[in-house]
C-alpha cells in the first residue's frame, strides 16, 4: 500500500510535466490546426538551457530560471516567425507546416546534439535528495515543489486565459481566426504569443522534469514527444486545460505500468492510451464533438 | 414513379433541427429547384442525398430503392453526382485528370490489371480518355485539357466541376450555387447550359440564390426556411406567395422578388 | 505511330541497361556496396512516396516495415533454409499484412494525427524487437543470415548482388509506375487533394488509403529482405525513427508525388553522406535544413518541390520532344 502511495506521487510529478508542456500542443493545434512537432524538443531546448545557465555560467538558479522562461518562449517565438508565419502568408498546404515543424524538430535537437554532446548529464538540484514525511510516507523537496508550482503556473494560466485581453484573443482565435482577424485582432501577433507561452510552459516542464530525474541529455525531448501528444489528445485537444487531466493520467498510468508490469513497457503505455483514444473516442475526455463540414 | 421522393426528412445537429420534415420529388427530366435564405438548410439537404449526414428520420428514394445513409461513395455508382458551393476540385491535377476521377467508376479494370498493364486496362482508359475529352469539348474547354486546374479562372473551374459531375453520366445531377460568384454573362451561358441538360438524359436538383436563374429554368420549386418546406410551386406560384417574399426579404419587400 | 513506339521505348531500355552495366564495370567493392544500398533505399523512398506523396498520408513509421520485412525474411531463412525468393515474399507479406492491421484504424486519422500514430507505431515496432528476445534475440540482433541462392548460385559477390538489388528494385518501380498510371494511382492522387470530393467521385477512400499502404508496407518489408541477406547481419538499432525521417527526406526533397525524384534524392542522400564522410555528424543537421528550406521555398505544392519541380520540367520537356503530348490517348 505504501509503495502504492509512493508511486501514485511519481506519477503525479512525472503527470504535471507531461500538463504543462501539452497546454503548447493544444494551444498551438487549437489555433493552427498544426501539431507542432517542434513542441516536445522545446522542453529539451528548455531543460538544456537551464543546465547551461546554472552549470556552465554559474549564475544563481532562480535567475537562471527566469532566464530559461523567457529564452525558451524567445526560441519558440522565433520558430514560429522564422518558419510557421512564412507558410501561413503564402497560404501553403498543411502538410508544407507539417513537415517543417519535423524539421525544425530535427535541428534543434541536432544543434544541442553537436553542441553538447550526447552523454547524458547530471542535473543541478534544488536541495540535495533532502526528503519531508508527510502523512507518514517520504516526499523529496523537488517533488513538493513541482507539483506546488504546476499547480500555481495553472492557476496563472487559467487566469490569462480566462481574464486577460491576449488570453480572449487567444480564445476567439480558437473559435474562428477569420473573424477574430476581422474584429481587429492581430492573429500574427497572437500566434506568436501563444508559440511564446506554450514554449515557456514546456520549458518549465523542462527543468522539473529533468530535475526529478537528475540528469539530461538531448533525446528527452523525442522521448516525450508521444507521451505529451498522447495526453493533450487523451485530454481533448483544442481544450486549452484538457491537456491537465490527460498528463495525470498517462504519467500515473506509465508509473503503474512501469512499477507492476515491467519499466520496458512505460514507454508504449502511452502510445496505447493514444491508439484507444484515438478510435474510441477522438474528441478526448473534455472535448466537444466536431461535425464535419462539407 | 419519380425519380427522387424525399418524404419527411429530418436532420437536427444537438438541439438545432438544420432540416425538419422536409418532402419532396424530382421526376426524370425535370429541373427542379431548392431556394431559401443563407442557412434555411439547403445545403443539408445535398448532404443527406449523399451520404454525408445520416438522416435521423424519413427516407429517401431513388429511382424506387431507399438510398439513405449510404457510404457517400456508394451514390455515383447509382447514377446521383454532385457539386459544391465551395468549389472541390482536384487542384494539382489537370482539367481532364479531374474530369477522369469523376468517370472513374464506369472505368472498369482490376488492380492486377493496373499492376501488369494489360491490355484490358490500355482499352479502358483509352476509351476513358476519348469519353472525357468528349465531355470537354461539350463545353469548349477541351483547350484546358492539359492544364492544372487549380491555374484556370474562377468561371471555368466552375464549369470543370460540373463536367466532372457529369461525365459518369448519373440520372440526378445535384447542382449546389453553380452560379455563385458568375457574372451576368456567365450566368445566362450557364442558364442555357443547364436547360440543355434534360434533353440529355439528365435530371437537375438545383440549389440556387440567383432568383432569375431559378425562375428562368426550372421546371418546379421548392422553398425552404429555417429548415422547413414554406412553400412549392411552378416558378410563377412561388413568386407571387407571400410566405416568401416575407422568408427572403421580410414584409412588404414585393418588388424584389417579383422583379428577380 | 511504329516509329514512335520504338522511340518511347528506347530511353528506359538504355537506362535500364546502363544501370545493369554497373555492377559488370565497377570493381571496386565498397562502390557496389553504396550501389546496393542506393537500390535498397530507393525502393523505401518510392514505396513510401505512394503512401505520402502520391496519397498524402504521411507516415513516420516506414523503417517499421522496412525492419519487419528484415527480420522476418531473416527468420524465415535461419529457421526453415528456404529460398531467397519465397523470403523475400514472406517478408513484404508479413510488412504488408502489418500495414494492413495498422492502416485501418491509423487511416481514419489525417496529418498530424496520423503521424505522431506512425511514430509510435514505428517505436512499438522497435521496442518489440527489443524485448521478444526469444525470437529476435532482443539486442544482440539476428546474425549468420544465409546469403541468397538464385539458380543453384550463392550470391557472394557484391556486382551479384547489385544486380539482385536492382533487378527487384527495377520490378519494384515498375508496378508503381504502372499504379501511378492507371485509375488507381489517379484516385490516390485525388484523394491527397481533396477527400470529400474523392468520396462524391465514388472512390472508397479509406479502402484505397489503407491498400496503398500495405502496398507500401510490402515494399519496404522486400526491402528489408534485401538488406537482411546483404548485411547478414540485422539488429532492432538499424530500424528507428531517425531512419524513418531519412526516408521522408528522400521523398520530399524528390518532390511529393514524383517517383523518378525520390529515386534520384535517394541516390543523392546515400551518395553524398558517403563521399562526405566528415560531414556525417552534421547528416541530421542537414536532413532538417532541408525539410524546412524545401517547405519554405518558392511554390510548394504537390509534386513541386525542389528536385520534383525541376526533375518534372525536364520531364516533360524530354516527352514533348518525343512528340508525345498528354491528353492525346497515348499516356
Amino acid at each position: 500500500m505504501e509503495s502504492f502511495l509512493a508511486y501514485t506521487i511519481n506519477g503525479l510529478v512525472l503527470g504535471s510535466t507531461y500538463a504543462l508542456t501539452a497546454i503548447g500542443y493544444s494551444m498551438v493545434y487549437g489555433i493552427l490546426e498544426l501539431v507542432n512537432f517542434t513542441h516536445s524538443t522545446i522542453y529539451m531546448v528548455g531543460a538544456y538551457l537551464f543546465y547551461i545557465f546554472v552549470t556552465l555560467l554559474h549564475i544563481p538558479m532562480p535567475l537562471s530560471f527566469i532566464f530559461t522562461i523567457l529564452a525558451t518562449g524567445a526560441v519558440g517565438a522565433l520558430n514560429e516567425r522564422l518558419t510557421i508565419r512564412p507558410l501561413r502568408a503564402k497560404n501553403r498546404p498543411k502538410f508544407a507546416m507539417l513537415i517543417c515543424t519535423i524539421g525544425t524538430s530535427i535541428v534543434l535537437q541536432n544543434v544541442f546534439f553537436l553542441l553538447m554532446g550526447s552523454e547524458t548529464k547530471q542535473y543541478p538540484a534544488i536541495a540535495e535528495n533532502q526528503s519531508i514525511a508527510v502523512l507518514g510516507f517520504h516526499v523529496t523537496v523537488v517533488q513538493i515543489v513541482i507539483v506546488v508550482s504546476t499547480v500555481l503556473l495553472l492557476a496563472a494560466f487559467t487566469f490569462f486565459i480566462n481574464r486577460t485581453k491576449l488570453g480572449m484573443a487567444m480564445r476567439a482565435c480558437a473559435q474562428d481566426t477569420e473573424a477574430t482577424e476581422l474584429m481587429g485582432v492581430s492573429v500574427d501577433q497572437v500566434v506568436s504569443m501563444t508559440f511564446f507561452i506554450g514554449s515557456a510552459l514546456a520549458a518549465v516542464a523542462g527543468i522539473m522534469g529533468c530535475m526529478s530525474y537528475r540528469s539530461v541529455d538531448c533525446s528527452i525531448g523525442a522521448a516525450i514527444g508521444t507521451k505529451t501528444f498522447a495526453s493533450t489528445v487523451l485530454g481533448g485537444i483544442g481544450v486549452f486545460l484538457g491537456g491537465v487531466l490527460g498528463g495525470l493520467i498517462i504519467g500515473l498510468t506509465e508509473v503503474y505500468t512501469a512499477a507492476y508490469i515491467g519499466s520496458n513497457y512505460r514507454n508504449i503505455t502511452a502510445f496505447i492510451i493514444l491508439i484507444l483514444v484515438l478510435f474510441l473516442k477522438p474528441s478526448g475526455l473534455l472535448g466537444k464533438k466536431v461535425i464535419k463540414k462539407v | 414513379m419519380s425519380l427522387l421522393t424525399v418524404s419527411d426528412v429530418s436532420k437536427s445537429f444537438g438541439g438545432l433541427a438544420a432540416v425538419s420534415h422536409m418532402s419532396f420529388e424530382v421526376e426524370t427530366g425535370q429541373i427542379v429547384s431548392i431556394i431559401g435564405p443563407n442557412g434555411a438548410g439547403k445545403t443539408t439537404v445535398f448532404n443527406l442525398l449523399t451520404g454525408f449526414y445520416t438522416c435521423d428520420e424519413g427516407s429517401i428514394l431513388f429511382d424506387g430503392e431507399e438510398i439513405s445513409n449510404l457510404p457517400p461513395y456508394t451514390y455515383v455508382e447509382r447514377g446521383l453526382t454532385r457539386t459544391f458551393q465551395n468549389l472541390k476540385l482536384f487542384p494539382a491535377m489537370t482539367v481532364l485528370e479531374n474530369v477522369l476521377i469523376g468517370y472513374q467508376s464506369c472505368i472498369s479494370y482490376g488492380r492486377l490489371d493496373a499492376v501488369f498493364h494489360t491490355r484490358k486496362k490500355r482499352q479502358a482508359e483509352q476509351k476513358a480518355r476519348e469519353r472525357a475529352m468528349e465531355i470537354l469539348r461539350d463545353i469548349e474547354m477541351d483547350g484546358y485539357a492539359k492544364d492544372r486546374c487549380m491555374n484556370l479562372p474562377y468561371g471555368v473551374q466552375k464549369q470543370l466541376e460540373i463536367a466532372r459531375a457529369m461525365v459518369s453520366g448519373p440520372k440526378l445531377l445535384l447542382l449546389d450555387e453553380p452560379a455563385a460568384g458568375l457574372n451576368p454573362q456567365e450566368t445566362d451561358q450557364l442558364a442555357s447550359f443547364i436547360q440543355r441538360l434534360p434533353g440529355k438524359g439528365y435530371s437537375i436538383l438545383l440549389i440556387e440564390h440567383d432568383m432569375s436563374l431559378v425562375m428562368n429554368i426550372s421546371d418546379y420549386i421548392y422553398v425552404m426556411d429555417y429548415g422547413k418546406k414554406i412553400a412549392q410551386g411552378i416558378p410563377g406560384e412561388v413568386q407571387k406567395n407571400p410566405q416568401v417574399i416575407e422568408a427572403y426579404i421580410g414584409k412588404g419587400g414585393k418588388s424584389y422578388v417579383a422583379g428577380g | 505511330m511504329k516509329i514512335q513506339k520504338v522511340k518511347k521505348g528506347i530511353l528506359p531500355v538504355l537506362l535500364i541497361a546502363a544501370l545493369y552495366g554497373i555492377p559488370f564495370c565497377v570493381k571496386n567493392q565498397y562502390m557496389l556496396r553504396i550501389g546496393v544500398y542506393v537500390c535498397i533505399y530507393s525502393i523505401l523512398a518510392c514505396s513510401l512516396n505512394l503512401i505520402s506523396g502520391v496519397c498524402g498520408q504521411v507516415s513516420m513509421g516506414h523503417a517499421a516495415f522496412y525492419g519487419i520485412g528484415a527480420y522476418a525474411s531473416a527468420l524465415v531463412a535461419i529457421h526453415f533454409g528456404i529460398n531467397w525468393v519465397v523470403c523475400v515474399i514472406a517478408a513484404a507479406i508479413a510488412a504488408g499484412v502489418i500495414g494492413v492491421l495498422i492502416g485501418i484504424p491509423a487511416l481514419k486519422l489525417s496529418g498530424g494525427y496520423l503521424v505522431i500514430c506512425t511514430v509510435g507505431f514505428g517505436e512499438l515496432v522497435r521496442l518489440i524487437l527489443l524485448n521478444w528476445v526469444s525470437l529476435t534475440r532482443g539486442p544482440m540482433g539476428l546474425v549468420n543470415i544465409p546469403r541468397p541462392v538464385l539458380f543453384g548460385v550463392t550470391i557472394k559477390s557484391g556486382s551479384q548482388y547489385m544486380v539482385v538489388a536492382l533487378t527487384l528494385f527495377l520490378l519494384i518501380y515498375l508496378i508503381l509506375h504502372n499504379i501511378l498510371n492507371s485509375k488507381y494511382g489517379r484516385n490516390l492522387k485525388a484523394i491527397r487533394e481533396d477527400e470529400i470530393a474523392a468520396e462524391t467521385m465514388g472512390i472508397h477512400v479509406h479502402r484505397e488509403k489503407v491498400i496503398a499502404f500495405a502496398i507500401a508496407a510490402a515494399m519496404a518489408g522486400a526491402a528489408g529482405s534485401l538488406l537482411a541477406h546483404y548485411m547478414l547481419f540485422i539488429s532492432p538499432t538499424i530500424f528507428v525513427g531517425d531512419f524513418s525521417t531519412n526516408i521522408l527526406s528522400m521523398v520530399v526533397l524528390g518532390g511529393m508525388g514524383f517517383m523518378p525524384g525520390s529515386v534520384i534524392a535517394a541516390t543523392l542522400l546515400t551518395v553524398i553522406p558517403e563521399t562526405l564522410r566528415g560531414l556525417d555528424k552534421y547528416r541530421m543537421l542537414i536532413y532538417g535544413f532541408l525539410l524546412i528550406g524545401l517547405m519554405l521555398g518558392k511554390n510548394v505544392s504537390w509534386e513541386t518541390t525542389a528536385l520534383g519541380r525541376w526533375g518534372a520540367g525536364i520531364w516533360g520537356k524530354i516527352r514533348q520532344r518525343r512528340g508525345l503530348k498528354e491528353g492525346d490517348g497515348k499516356v
